[in-house]
């Protein structure tokens, strides 16, 4: 029988998050994107919630629930609908932390997993995105080639999540150069490593508080047991396919606020002696924009879902369903400023916010997963 | 129908394009090309440039310093200005309140302040919008309250473009309450540092200092300021606007960009042409390009009657609206040829060395993603697309 019931522990984690997005990071987020920072207290309170080491498995001190990517969507969204900035720089560990679960050997699981069951946050970064026209994840310019039992990486990385801060990057590369998904793989590549230079991006138009790093890698030499999996092959693209649907998962939160933040403004805006929600124009695209919420929550589930069961149609629903609310989630956030007129053209109002956020969530792949 | 353009015309176009080739600032056109964002000074310097040829005022009447151009003359200049890549005006002296003062002030208003707005020594600012009044602008409640020979002003005006820069404000304000709003309004000119009257910047989603709230306490103004009779404020400010509209849509400025997005568009490196990214990519940008098309002659067919000298039509709200949505389509495809290079944020791009340290970003990609956050507020202002589309419908007889 299909049913779209969350679990009773996923209709609790919901709840928890959607109070924690209205009451602790919303009210925040405008003064957080002007400071371009945020605060670490707001991490900490994120961390509390143990999202991230909820599945890990308890051998490795955390919760040992199984990996779910709907519980990781459901989340996601409810953070995305406080500020999706605060929720990347909450989340973003996560999918360091997802790839070693899913894939990682019994020795990179050891000695990775439990630092992200401590009290404190535990950074790892994945670096993803390059800096060539028209990235891809499937062509990578990063390699990765073979030098002995080891690896030898060589490239550059852009918008790498709070870099700065990561204490070890999970870093795609193509094997030997080789163009094509089969032959992307991911390295696990310590902070310190030699060859390794970590700064600072200069600022983004969306997402703006949250940390980005550059890294250029000049022939950071790796043991074999760097690779992310060891010597087995790993399904890259479930990974990638993660970080699409976790993307899309903060941007349908996004949507939802924006939509939500209209509607009581709709009802009370006065012009030509009545309310603008009365006109036509407005109730409709209003209407518009809750049809749209509704139906990329429910692309986003459905991927999550088959990825969960890594079912073979995973990929394809992933890949619509991105671009699907790429779409959709900006044409709502510029929707949502429309209707507040010049009011949302202006940084006093967080309509502008979310459209900027909205631009740059839905171009970033590899930011938080499911 | 023709739409040919006589031997004479087409021998002032060229006129006008060896100006702007030979004799116009080259260095404005330089910083401009390079990205870079123009100050105050720089519009003075161009708006000076143009006053110099006796062509910075081209709607003016030849006795208060305009050339004495017909509207093709015009229309062929604004062309001529946006395709060398020259700033346009700052529109406020220049064309919103001239026209006001030259058609209804008295001898002496023409002589205080037209002079001043034609050398561009003087600035100004137009408060029109309220917090509660935008698109509804009637309705609008700041008040002015008669006392001996002075107006007292108080309330509020707010998107007030370039405040910060103006000297002078031109306010339509509430004179008396009347049955039909439109009614009650008055039309008053006055200094911006009248004790009483603050500036306050209000910051704009691109991050720039643009538009401005301005307050009134008690500011007291001259009604010698008043432009005309008290109560017809609202004829004045819109009886003008005809050319303002038709001037609004900027075909030859949007020509260019999109033979810019062309140009880089063919320069970059597109992947596997089976992927068909190229071919998409170059299809939407074809659309766009005939919407343009489709839009200037819907500009032509507006300025057709005013060139006859016949009043304007009903085309204003179809203009604004092709004009403003295709003005987004160029910069929303401009965006996504920038992709992730539209990411990085130069809060400063006044100086040459703006891209220090970001030059693998291509160099059209900041500017475009400015061009786009500014742009987004034209479907907003002037009047949003949704109140042009309502009076499309009254013209219907579709509303009462």
């Amino acid at each position: 029988m299909i049913s779209f019931d969350l679990t009773e522990e996923q209709a609790m984690i919901r709840e928890s998050l959607q109070a924690f997005a209205r009451d602790e990071l919303a009210p925040g987020a405008r003064t957080i994107d002007e400071a371009g920072a945020i605060p670490e207290a707001i991490i900490a309170k994120g961390w509390e919630f143990g999202l991230i080491a909820a599945s890990i498995p308890e051998e490795f001190g955390g919760g040992g629930a199984e990996r779910s990517c709907i519980t990781n969507a459901v989340a996601l969204e409810a953070l995305g609908a406080g500020c999706a900035s605060q929720a990347v720089a909450i989340m973003a560990p996560g999918q360091f932390a997802n790839a070693l679960i899913d894939f990682g050997t019994d020795e990179q699981k050891a000695a990775y997993l439990p630092k992200f069951c401590g009290e404190k946050p535990f950074v790892c970064s994945v670096a993803l995105h390059e800096s060539q026209f028209g990235f891809a994840p499937e062509a990578q310019r990063t390699t990765a080639t073979r030098n002995g039992n080891g690896w030898v990486l060589k490239g550059e990385k852009r918008l790498v999540p709070l870099g700065k801060d990561a204490e070890h990057f999970l870093v795609f590369a193509a094997e030997d150069g080789h163009a094509g998904i089969d032959k992307v793989s991911a390295f696990i590549v310590p902070r310190d490593a030699e060859g390794l230079g970590v700064a600072n991006e200069s600022g983004t138009q969306g997402l703006k508080p949250l940390a980005k790093a550059k890294l250029s890698l000049e022939s950071v030499q790796l043991p074999g047991s760097a690779r992310l999996g060891g010597d087995n092959a790993i399904d890259i693209g479930h990974l990638i396919n993660q970080a699409r649907i976790g993307a899309a998962a903060l941007a349908v939160g996004l949507s939802r606020q924006a939509t939500d933040f209209a509607i009581p403004y709709a009802k009370e805006r006065v012009a030509f002696g009545e309310a603008i929600g009365k006109k036509q124009s407005i109730a409709f695209m209003l209407a518009d924009m809750h049809i749209e919420c509704e139906t990329m929550r429910w692309m986003v589930w459905k991927a999550a879902s088959l990825l969960e069961h890594r079912d073979p149609e995973a990929s394809k629903a992933s890949i619509l369903a991105q671009d699907y609310v790429r779409r959709k989630a900006v044409k709502i956030a510029d929707d949502a400023l429309q209707i507040f007129g010049g009011h949302g053209f202006i940084r006093d109002l967080p309509l502008e916010m979310w459209l900027r956020n909205a631009r740059t969530l839905t171009i970033l792949d590899g930011l938080v997963s499911v | 129908m023709d739409l040919k353009l006589s031997d004479a015309d087409e021998a002032f176009r060229s006129e006008v394009r060896a100006y702007f080739r030979d004799e116009y600032p080259q260095e404005i056109l330089t910083k401009l090309a390079n990205g870079q964002t123009l100050g105050k000074a720089d519009l003075q310097a161009s708006e000076a440039a143009l006053n110099e040829k006796g062509w910075v005022a081209p709607g003016w009447p030849k006795e208060y310093g305009g050339p004495g151009w017909s509207i093709t003359k015009r229309f062929i200049f604004d062309e001529e200005l946006e395709t060398a890549g020259a700033p346009n005006v700052v529109p406020m002296g220049l064309l919103y309140v001239a026209p006001v003062i030259y058609t209804f002030g008295t001898d002496e208003q023409k002589k205080r302040w037209l002079p001043d707005i034609l050398a561009s020594r003087t600035y100004w600012a137009q408060g029109y919008s309220e917090p509660d009044s935008g698109s509804d602008l009637a309705s609008l409640r700041m008040s002015a309250v008669q006392d001996g020979d002075h107006y007292v002003l108080n309330g509020e005006k707010i998107w007030t473009s370039d405040a910060h820069y103006a000297d002078w404000i031109f306010c339509l304000v509430r004179t008396s309450s009347e049955p039909k709003k439109q009614q009650g309004i008055t039309f008053l000119c006055m200094d911006i540092k009248t004790p009483g009257i603050t500036v306050i910047p209000i910051i704009t989603i691109d991050g720039g200092h643009h538009l401005n709230r301005v307050t009134f306490e008690n500011a007291r103004v001259p009604v010698a300021n008043r432009i005309g009779e008290e109560g017809k404020g609202w004829t004045y400010a819109r009886h003008l606007l005809s050319y303002e509209r038709v001037s609004y849509a900027h075909v030859a400025g949007k020509r260019k960009q999109l033979a810019s997005l062309r140009k880089n568009a063919e320069a970059a490196p597109w992947g596997d042409p089976e992927i068909g990214q190229k071919a998409a990519f170059f299809q939407k940008m074809a659309h766009v390009e005939i919407q343009l098309d489709a839009l200037e002659m819907t500009l032509l067919r507006a300025l057709a009657p005013l060139a006859a000298g016949a009043p304007p039509g009903d085309e204003a709200s179809i203009l604004k609206i092709a004009a403003t949505e295709t003005a987004q389509a160029i910069t929303e495809l401009m965006l996504e040829l920038a992709g992730i290079y539209a990411q990085p944020f130069f809060p400063d791009r006044s100086h040459e060395n703006w891209r220090a340290g970001l030059e693998d970003i291509p160099g059209y990609a900041a500017p475009s993603t400015a061009s786009y956050f500014i742009t987004r507020a034209q479907t907003i202002y002037g009047g949003t697309t949704e109140v042009q589309k309502n009076i499309i419908a009254r013209q219907l007889g579709l509303t009462g």
